[in-house]
């Protein structure tokens, strides 16, 4: 046989064999170490800490003195044994101050002198003693008043850990302080707290002092308080005034990406990390976004969930989340991604992944992307996508999930109603999107909405309660049976 | 027309014998091309399928406890999706941390994160490639290090490596995936029984409480898990309650004893109280209130938080004072003034 006639037989045959086009319009972007890239490159440029000197006896007793003279004194005097500290005898008393602040033994008053001494100093390793202590102490005031003395320093590395300490921290008046020392590092992550303390803390002083720190905030970025929290979550976050991030604290920020990474195991860590990342400002969002092209599919994986988690501030990382989309393991979390930025010229491209032949796992994350990004250009691909007879039901869910937030609910309210009492089906999945299409239409004032709204909820046990599975077997029948009863009549009056 | 037939002919041999080394037969291709939902399993697999969806894996998603505004909220924290709705196990590795998914979350911990393996088939204990899911025998499924993607995060698979039971080879299949009926040759049973089974529970722990001098002493041993007890990081949690009986028949209010937990995190103020493989622990029930007869009650908790039943508004310890209102009884002895227990 001919030598061409078998090599022409061949690649007819394999092209034969091929499913269609390349549905990736764009190659995925190469892959690299970009973590540890960062990281050594941000080490390089910090250096080698610097080792601090001891102090000699006298010196010891020299930085005793001032923490007893500081602890006893008022007014101007209080500026000399501050002044002394940094002039006199400056980095070499941290490791004296931290003996005073960390013996429980001692007089309160001498060790929140320590702590005011650490604060003045103003330097890292002073920082890091403070913030152990916030960490650490159990007395909640002495995490309190160290998270006051650290917010009134230079030191901003340690927004990160005041945010992850934000998180656990459970004494509504370190709340107060933590809130107080992210707000002076330009970290808008405490307004949630602070303003929970304004409205609803313990006592009129908790109260009136968040109120006072939200309006110097706002004042300091010329807006009135209660639009503080809109703007930090908007895609307008950098009106806010903006940090000048130190070398030290970008490398805090390479070191939280890197803990996302595969080689730690625990997801401890990576909560912690995740969370912290997303309560970041927008610069962060710039930062981190070519840890998308990491080697390792976790921290790509990860860093798409912090965008999204960041949301709106996180617009800038657009681009290069569109371009993920193109990385088959990471296009489903960049699609999720894309949808909570709201980044526009993304729809198109959602729009493209959620059409079938795609990978199943991308079209369901594309369908919900494309409800979020809250554009009405993703309604034809929705509706082209919500087939209950022939797709599997959590595609056609996330569909129809998209069209409520779309104000297109009325499409698919009937087919949700019927998920209720599917025991099959995502009944809570079902439930929570006729719940944001009732309230949706009550908002709208669309007539009967508002009374079956009300209706709807009288069907839920009291909230925080618990319920049992049959108990939520039981709400998601009664839920059905309402709805099946009030959709003709609430449909109709659409159509009117 | 020489050429065209060697074309033709060699055309028709290559596409015959890629079409078997992609497909394995047409059998093989007879079964689902893409596996979107574990609903697909359930035909061939009835039995498993049945076991499975009554468990606490098919429910991982929609557990209340874990919907709970204390908890994920929903899976408003999004945390909680990485091991509450994974993606196959194989597609990380055995042994690597699982990453969360974007479709079927409803289906929870379901056949596919278990099952599918990169390769398109199904890990499984047999090799059939001419079957409609292909299965693949693979070894990995028994391995501690398996179930340790998820729940090594709570520590359970370090916990068990140093314990008799690891010495014995008696891993986690051996109590959380038995053999059906016992028997080998029935395969393993898909309930996988855990914390939600107060069966298993009980089973593990003992209580014990005897009078001595100066009071009760109560006892707490963790007899047979391998692991300690409980075995979750702040969601479950333990407690031992205890009362005077009196005379008159009166139900006095139950006073806290003991909790057995380990604390969230960075909870500063809470010690890690988790009892080990093991690990006996006596408590000391001493004063006034001690001398007549008293009963004792191990109770199990889901959540950790005792909550009004009405109303959920959370109570501290010192508030309850009908525990069993929002946990599980496990054991309850009862001592007599005479030191005997019943």
């Amino acid at each position: 046989m001919n030598r061409w006639a078998w090599v022409t037989g061949c690649v007819l045959a394999l092209a034969g064999c091929g499913g269609g086009s390349d549905p990736e319009p764009a190659p995925a972007p190469e892959l690299g170490p970009v973590v540890i890239e960062r990281l050594a490159d941000l080490e390089r440029q910090l250096g080698t800490p610097e080792d601090l000197p001891g102090l000699k006896p006298e010196e010891v007793e020299e930085v005793d003195g001032l923490v007893t003279m500081l602890a006893s004194s008022k007014g101007a005097l209080r500026e000399v044994p501050l002044e002394a500290i940094r002039e006199d005898v400056g980095p070499a008393a941290i490791g004296r101050l931290s003996e005073h602040l960390a013996d429980s033994a001692r007089k309160t008053a001498l060790r929140l002198a320590a702590a005011e001494l650490l604060g003045a100093l103003d330097h890292p390793r002073a920082a890091e003693v403070l913030m152990r202590q916030i960490e650490q102490a159990r007395e909640p005031w002495m995490r309190s008043w160290c998270a006051w003395y650290l917010g009134d320093t230079n030191q901003d590395q340690a927004v990160p850990r005041l945010l992850r300490r934000l998180r656990y921290e459970k004494d509504p008046a370190t709340f107060l302080w933590l809130g107080r020392a992210l707000l002076n590092f330009h970290n808008y992550g405490g307004l949630a707290a602070l303003e929970d303390l304004a409205t609803r803390g313990e006592d009129d002083n908790q109260r009136r002092t968040a109120a006072e720190l939200l309006q110097a905030a706002a004042e300091r970025a010329g807006v009135e308080p209660s639009q503080l929290a809109g703007l930090w979550a908007s895609q307008r976050a950098e009106e806010l005034p903006q940090p000048t991030p130190s070398l030290r604290l970008r490398h805090e920020i390479w070191k939280l990406v890197n803990e996302l990474s595969e080689a730690h195991f625990q997801l401890r860590g990576v909560d912690d990390a995740r969370h912290v990342l997303s309560n970041m400002g927008p610069w962060v969002a710039r930062e981190i976004a070519p840890a998308l092209g990491d080697t390792d599919a976790h921290v790509r994986l990860h860093t798409a969930q912090v965008l999204e988690r960041m949301g709106p501030r996180a617009v800038s990382s657009g681009p290069a989340l569109l371009a993920a989309l193109a990385d088959p393991s990471l296009a489903p979390a960049a699609a999720e991604a894309l949808g909570r930025v709201g980044h526009p010229p993304a729809v198109p491209a959602l729009a493209a992944r959620s059409a079938p032949g795609q990978a199943h796992e991308l079209r369901v994350a594309a369908l919900r992307a494309l409800g979020r990004t809250g554009l009405a250009e993703g309604l034809p691909s929705l509706r082209a996508a919500f087939q209950p007879d022939t797709e599997p039901t959590d595609l056609c869910q996330a569909a129809a999930t998209a069209l409520v937030l779309l104000d297109a609910g009325d499409e698919v309210a009937h087919w949700l109603t019927q998920q209720l009492t599917d025991p099959l089906a995502d009944g809570e999945g079902a439930e929570l999107a006729l719940e944001t299409w009732l309230w949706r239409g009550s908002e709208a004032e669309r007539k009967g909405f508002v009374a079956a709204l009300e209706a709807w909820r009288a069907a839920a046990g009291p909230p925080g309660v618990i319920p049992s599975l049959d108990q939520v077997r039981q709400r998601l029948n009664e839920r059905g049976q309402l709805l099946k009863k009030l959709l003709p009549k609430l449909l109709a009056l659409a159509t009117d | 027309m020489r050429i065209g037939a060697g074309i033709f002919v060699s055309a028709m041999f290559v596409w015959l014998l890629v079409s078997l080394l992609i497909t394995g037969g047409s059998e093989a291709s007879a079964g689902p091309q893409t596996w979107t939902s574990s609903r697909q399993c359930m035909s061939c697999h009835e039995e498993v399928f049945a076991e499975w969806q009554d468990s606490w894996h098919a429910r991982s998603w929609t557990d209340p406890d874990v919907r709970a505004p204390s908890q994920s909220n929903n899976f408003q924290n999004k945390d909680c999706i990485d091991c509450h709705a994974p993606r196959p196990v194989f597609e990380t590795g055995v042994g690597n941390r699982v990453l969360p998914r974007s479709s079927r979350r409803s289906e929870g911990v379901d056949c596919i994160a278990c099952h599918l393996l990169p390769n398109g088939r199904m890990a499984g204990t047999i090799d059939n490639p001419r079957a409609a899911c292909k299965p693949q025998a693979t070894v990995q499924l028994q391995r501690e290090d398996y179930c340790g993607v998820c729940h090594n995060q709570h520590k359970t698979v370090d916990q068990w490596r140093d314990t008799a039971w690891a010495e014995r080879g008696e891993g986690c299949l051996h109590c959380h995936m038995p053999f059906r009926d016992g028997d080998p040759n029935r395969g393993r049973h898909h309930g996988m029984p855990g914390g939600h089974d107060l069966e298993l529970v009980a089973s593990a722990v003992t209580l014990t409480a005897q009078r001595d001098a100066n009071g009760v002493g109560v006892r707490v041993s963790n007899v047979a898990a391998a692991h300690s007890y409980p075995t979750d990081e702040r969601s479950r949690a333990s407690d031992l309650w205890w009362r005077p009986l009196a005379e008159s028949g009166e139900k006095l209010p139950w006073r806290h004893l003991h909790r057995i937990r380990d604390p969230y995190r960075w909870e500063v103020d809470v010690p890690s109280t988790l009892l080990m493989p093991a690990e006996e622990r006596e408590l000391r029930i001493e004063g006034t209130d001690s001398e007549g007869s008293l009963e004792v009650l191990l109770v199990y908790k889901l959540t950790p938080f005792y909550r009004d039943p009405t109303t959920g508004e959370p109570y501290t310890l010192g508030q309850v004072t009908d525990p069993l209102s929002d946990s599980q009884e496990v054991h309850r002895v009862v001592v007599d003034a005479g030191g005997e227990r019943k």
